[in-house]
C-alpha cells in the first residue's frame, strides 16, 4: 500500500494506516531533522511536524508524493528553527552560489571500495563530520536525498526552490564529502 | 525517469557509507506521543456550541423577567387605567331585541344618556347592587320588584312602560328606583361594575334624593335582553377583584366595596327619619362592623 494511499485511509477515519506511515518514515525523518540540529531539537521539531500533518489530513489530496509533503513541512519547520536559533545555518541558504569556486576546486577521488569492516566505520565516521559541516542547503539536500529518497525534481519542490538550485547543492555537497573522504581513502 | 540522473547528483557509495552510521531513532515516547495524538484526532469530538451558549442562564432569567414584566404592567394598565374602564363602558352594547325601545338614544355614549337623557328607558338602570342594609329585606323587595310591573323586556317591548318611563323621568325621580325592572340576573352580571346605588325601596330612594341622583352611575349600560355582553363588558370594565363578586352576587361584598361610609350613613339616617328603626339599627351594626374605628355622627350615635 502506497504511503498517498495509507494518508487517505487516515484522512477516511483509519487509525491503523496512521500507525504504518508512521512508523514507515519516522526514523529516516527523524535523522533528516537530527542531522540539522540536535536531538532534543530534532524529537520537538518532529512532533510539531507530525501533529501538523495530523492536523491537515482533512484537506489532503494526493497531489504530490507524500514525502515530498513530509519533507516540506520538515524543511519549513527547520527555517523557523533556524530564524529564531541559528542565523549562520539560514544564510548558507542564500550563498550558496559562492561555493561555485569551492566545487571547482576538489578533486575527483577516485572509487576504492573499503579495504575491512574498520576502514568501513571509519569511513562512515568520517563521512558524518564531513556532513556535519556541510552548509546548511547542501547538507538537507543530501539528507532529503539519502534519507527521504528523493529525486532532484521532489527535492526542489520541499525546499521551494528551482530545480538547478536543488541540483546544485547536491552537486556541492557530494564533490565536498568526497574531498573529505579521499583525505580517508587515499 | 531516473531519479538518480548521474555521479554529480548521487553517489551510491557515499549512499552507502552514510546508512552505515544512520542507525539513530526518536525515542518511544515520541512515538507513543504522535501515535496517540493521532488516535485521538480521528474521535469525534463533542458538537462545538456556539458562543452565545454559555450566556444561555443568564439570558433566559433574563426573558422571563421581560416577560413578567410586561404582564404585570399590562394587567397594572388594565386593571386601573381609568380610560380602560371608560372605553368599556362606553363601547356601544350589540343591538339586541329591547335596543328598539330605546333607538333614540342608542348611539350617544352610555353615560352621558344615564345622566341627562329622558328618553332613557327604564331598563337602562342596571348597575345598582343589593344593600347589605337592606339584605333583610331582599326577599321582600323582589317581591316588590315582581310586583310592581313587568320585566324590562317586556317593558321594552311595550309602549306604554316607554311612556312611563318618561313619566317618572319628567318628574324628577332618581334613576334608582327604576333599577328594579332589571331580572335579576343582568344585575347580577353588572354588579360592581359601576359607582354604588344600593337598592332601595322607593320611598328611601325619594328621600335620598339628590344625593343619589350625582352618583355618577353608570345607569345607562346595556339592556337585560342581552345578559352575556353585559357580562362581558362587566368583567372587562371591572376592577379583577371585583369581577367574581359581581357573577355571584353575595349579600355584603359588592356593597361593602362599592358604598361610601358617608353613603351609607345618608341611608342609616334615612330608615330613622321613616321610622323604620330595625332596619336602621340592623344596618348601623353592618356599618360598624364594617368600619369598626369610624366615628359616628351624634344622631346615630343616640340610635340605641
Amino acid at each position: 500500500m502506497t504511503d498517498e494511499a495509507l494518508m487517505c485511509a487516515y484522512r477516511d477515519g483509519d487509525p491503523h494506516a496512521f500507525e504504518v506511515l508512521f512508523l514507515r518514515h519516522r526514523s529516516a525523518f527523524y535523522r533528516y531533522l537530527l542531522r540539522q540540529s540536535s536531538a532534543s531539537v530534532a524529537e520537538e521539531l518532529s512532533q510539531d511536524c507530525w501533529m501538523k500533518l495530523i492536523g491537515a489530513r482533512k484537506s489532503y489530496e494526493v497531489s504530490a508524493k507524500f514525502t515530498t509533503w513530509l519533507y516540506r513541512i520538515g524543511h519549513n519547520r527547520l527555517i523557523d528553527h533556524f530564524r529564531a536559533t541559528d542565523r549562520s545555518a539560514l544564510a548558507s541558504y542564500a550563498n550558496e552560489e559562492d561555493l561555485q569556486a569551492v566545487l571547482e576546486s576538489v578533486p575527483e577521488t577516485a572509487h576504492r571500495e573499503p579495504q575491512n569492516q574498520l576502514e568501513t566505520g571509519q569511513l562512515a565516521r568520517r563521512l558524518a563530520r564531513a556532513l556535519r559541516d556541510l552548509p546548511a542547503s547542501q547538507r538537507e539536500a543530501f539528507l532529503l536525498q539519502y534519507e527521504g529518497n528523493l529525486t532532484v525534481e521532489e527535492i526542489a519542490t520541499a525546499t521551494g526552490v528551482g530545480r538547478e538550485t536543488a541540483k546544485s547543492r547536491l552537486r556541492y555537497a557530494l564533490a565536498t564529502l568526497r574531498r573529505a573522504l579521499a583525505e580517508e581513502i587515499p | 525517469m531516473n531519479p538518480h540522473p548521474s555521479n554529480e547528483e548521487h553517489d551510491g557509495r557515499i549512499g552507502a557509507l552514510y546508512r552505515l552510521g544512520a542507525t539513530e531513532e526518536p525515542s518511544s515516547e515520541h512515538d507513543a506521543f504522535v501515535l496517540g495524538r493521532a488516535a485521538s484526532a480521528l474521535e469525534p469530538k463533542a458538537a462545538t456550541r456556539p458562543r452565545w451558549f454559555q450566556f444561555r442562564r443568564p439570558m433566559a432569567l433574563a426573558a422571563v423577567l421581560a416577560v413578567a414584566a410586561s404582564l404585570y404592567l399590562f394587567w397594572t394598565q388594565q386593571t386601573h387605567s381609568p380610560e380602560g374602564s371608560m372605553q368599556a363602558l362606553n363601547e356601544p352594547p350589540p343591538a339586541g331585541p329591547t335596543r328598539s325601545a330605546e333607538s333614540s338614544t342608542a348611539s350617544e355614549p352610555r353615560l352621558d344618556t344615564a345622566a341627562s337623557s329622558a328618553a332613557a328607558p327604564p331598563s337602562a338602570a342596571v348597575t345598582t347592587s343589593p344593600s347589605p342594609a337592606t339584605g333583610s329585606d331582599q326577599g321582600s323587595l323582589e317581591d316588590k320588584l315582581k310586583a310592581r310591573g313587568p320585566t324590562a323586556p317586556e317593558q321594552a317591548l311595550s309602549p306604554a312602560t316607554a311612556a312611563r318611563a318618561k313619566a317618572e323621568q319628567s318628574a324628577g325621580l332618581p334613576n334608582v328606583g327604576r333599577k328594579r325592572d332589571l331580572p335579576s340576573p343582568a344585575r347580577a352580571l353588572t354588579q360592581g361594575t359601576e359607582e354604588p346605588a344600593p337598592t332601595q325601596p322607593p320611598e328611601i330612594a325619594s328621600a335620598l334624593g339628590g344625593a343619589r341622583a350625582t352618583a355618577p352611575t353608570a345607569q345607562a349600560m346595556p339592556a337585560p335582553a342581552a345578559p352575556a355582553p353585559q357580562a362581558s363588558l362587566a368583567m372587562r370594565a371591572a376592577p379583577r377583584m371585583a369581577a367574581p363578586s359581581a357573577l355571584t352576587p353575595a349579600p355584603e361584598a359588592p356593597d361593602a366595596l362599592a358604598r361610601r361610609p358617608e353613603q351609607w350613613i345618608e341611608e342609616i339616617r334615612a330608615l330613622h327619619r321613616l321610622g323604620r328603626d330595625s332596619e336602621a339599627l340592623a344596618s348601623l351594626r353592618s356599618f360598624k362592623a364594617r368600619y369598626p374605628g369610624y366615628r359616628l355622627p351624634e344622631d346615630l350615635q343616640a340610635l340605641p
